[in-house]
C-alpha cells in the first residue's frame, strides 16, 4: 500500500495513503474516547472521524486531558 | 441542595486535579473531599511519552467534569480549548480562564468578558476565573454565565483571601453563585469564604502539595460545611469598641 507523510503534533508520520481519522487514533495506540482531533485548525467531531481521510497537506493536531486546577 | 446552571451538587467543594503526585493519590484525595466537581486542562499530546490518563478513572468514578481553558491566551483560543473539551467529554460545561500573565497568572478580564458572551450564546455553561472584580462579576452575570469564579489570590499561592472585602460586594451583588477560586492556601481559609457566604470554593493546590493530600482533602470538606453552616446561623456584627457579655452592676463599689 501507498504510504504519505501528515505532521501529527509537529511530527512528520508515515501512514497508509487513505487512512481515515478513527484509523489515525487506533494506529498511535489511543483511546478514541480519550483525545480530540483538530485538522488544519479545526476540531473534527467524532462522528466524522470514519468519513474524514488524512491527507498528505494535512495538519493534525491530537489533544488529550490532564491534570489542573 | 447547592445547584449549578441544572446540576445540583451535595458539597460545596471542588476540587482541582493538578499537582498531585499520582492518580491514586488524585482519586483518594478526591474521594476524602466529597467534592462532585474536578476540573482538568487540555493539552497536546506528546506522541513519544503521552500525557497520563487521568480521564479514565474520573470517568468511572462518576464525577463531574469541568475542563478549563488553561493556556488560552486571548478570547480564540479560549473558545477553541472550550470546543475541543466539548467534543472530548461531551460536556457544554466549561472554566473559562484567561490569563497570558505567567508570573501573576492574573485573569484577563477584557478578553474573558469577550470570550464569556460568544461561549454563552453557543450555548456553553460557562464558569469563568476572575480577578475579585465586582463590576466585572455583573458583567458576566449579564452575559449569561452560570456562575462566577473570583480568586482569593494568585493560583498555587496559599496567601488566601487577600481579596476579602471585595469578595463581600460579590457575594452581596451576585444572583449566581459565587465560586472562590484560586490561593485558597488553609481549611480556615475555605472556611472564611464560607462564612462569608460565597456558595463554594475550589481548592487544588493546598489538597494536592500537601504531605498527606486525603487528610488534607477531609480537613477543608469539614471546613467547608463549618463554613456554610455558620454563614446560615449567621455572623454577629464586628463593632470597634467592648459590648458587655455579663452584667455591669457595679457591686464592689457602688
Amino acid at each position: 500500500m501507498e504510504n504519505c507523510e501528515i505532521m501529527i503534533n509537529d511530527d512528520v508520520v508515515l501512514i497508509p495513503k487513505g487512512l481515515n481519522i478513527a484509523g489515525l487514533i487506533a494506529r498511535q495506540n489511543m483511546e478514541q474516547k480519550s483525545v480530540a482531533v483538530v485538522c488544519n485548525g479545526h476540531v473534527v467531531p467524532r462522528g466524522y472521524w470514519q468519513g474524514r481521510l488524512c491527507e498528505e497537506t494535512d495538519k493534525i493536531e491530537i489533544f488529550s486531558v490532564v491534570a489542573g486546577g | 441542595m447547592f445547584k449549578v446552571a441544572d446540576h445540583e451538587f451535595q458539597s460545596r467543594l471542588f476540587t482541582g486535579t493538578g499537582k498531585f503526585s499520582s492518580s491514586k493519590a488524585m482519586l483518594a484525595a478526591i474521594k476524602a473531599s466529597e467534592s462532585g466537581l474536578v476540573t482538568m486542562a487540555m493539552k497536546r499530546l506528546d506522541l513519544k511519552t503521552g500525557n497520563d490518563d487521568i480521564l479514565s478513572p474520573l470517568l468511572h468514578s462518576g464525577i463531574k467534569l469541568l475542563p478549563n481553558t488553561a493556556g488560552a491566551r486571548n478570547t480564540k483560543e479560549a473558545i477553541f480549548v472550550a470546543e475541543l473539551s466539548r467534543e472530548m467529554l461531551a460536556t457544554s460545561w466549561i472554566k473559562l480562564e484567561i490569563h497570558p500573565d505567567p508570573k501573576y497568572l492574573m485573569p484577563d478580564p477584557i478578553e474573558t468578558l469577550k470570550a464569556a458572551t460568544i461561549l454563552c450564546e453557543k450555548g456553553y455553561v460557562v464558569l469563568p476565573y476572575v480577578h475579585a472584580d465586582p463590576v466585572l462579576c455583573k458583567r458576566l452575570e449579564e452575559v449569561g454565565c452560570a456562575a462566577v469564579m473570583p480568586l482569593g489570590s494568585p493560583i498555587g499561592s496559599n496567601q488566601g483571601l487577600v481579596t476579602e472585602p471585595f469578595l463581600k460586594m460579590i457575594i452581596e451583588q451576585a444572583n449566581i453563585p459565587v465560586i472562590v477560586d484560586a490561593g485558597i492556601g488553609a481549611p480556615s481559609q475555605a472556611l472564611r469564604a464560607m462564612e462569608l457566604g460565597a456558595d463554594a470554593v475550589l481548592v487544588n493546590t493546598a489538597i494536592a502539595s500537601s504531605t498527606n493530600p486525603t487528610v488534607m482533602a477531609r480537613c477543608f470538606a469539614q471546613a467547608v460545611k463549618t463554613g456554610r453552616d455558620a454563614y446560615l446561623a449567621g455572623l454577629c456584627l464586628v463593632s470597634q469598641h467592648a459590648i458587655h457579655t455579663s452584667p455591669l452592676t457595679g457591686f464592689l463599689n457602688d
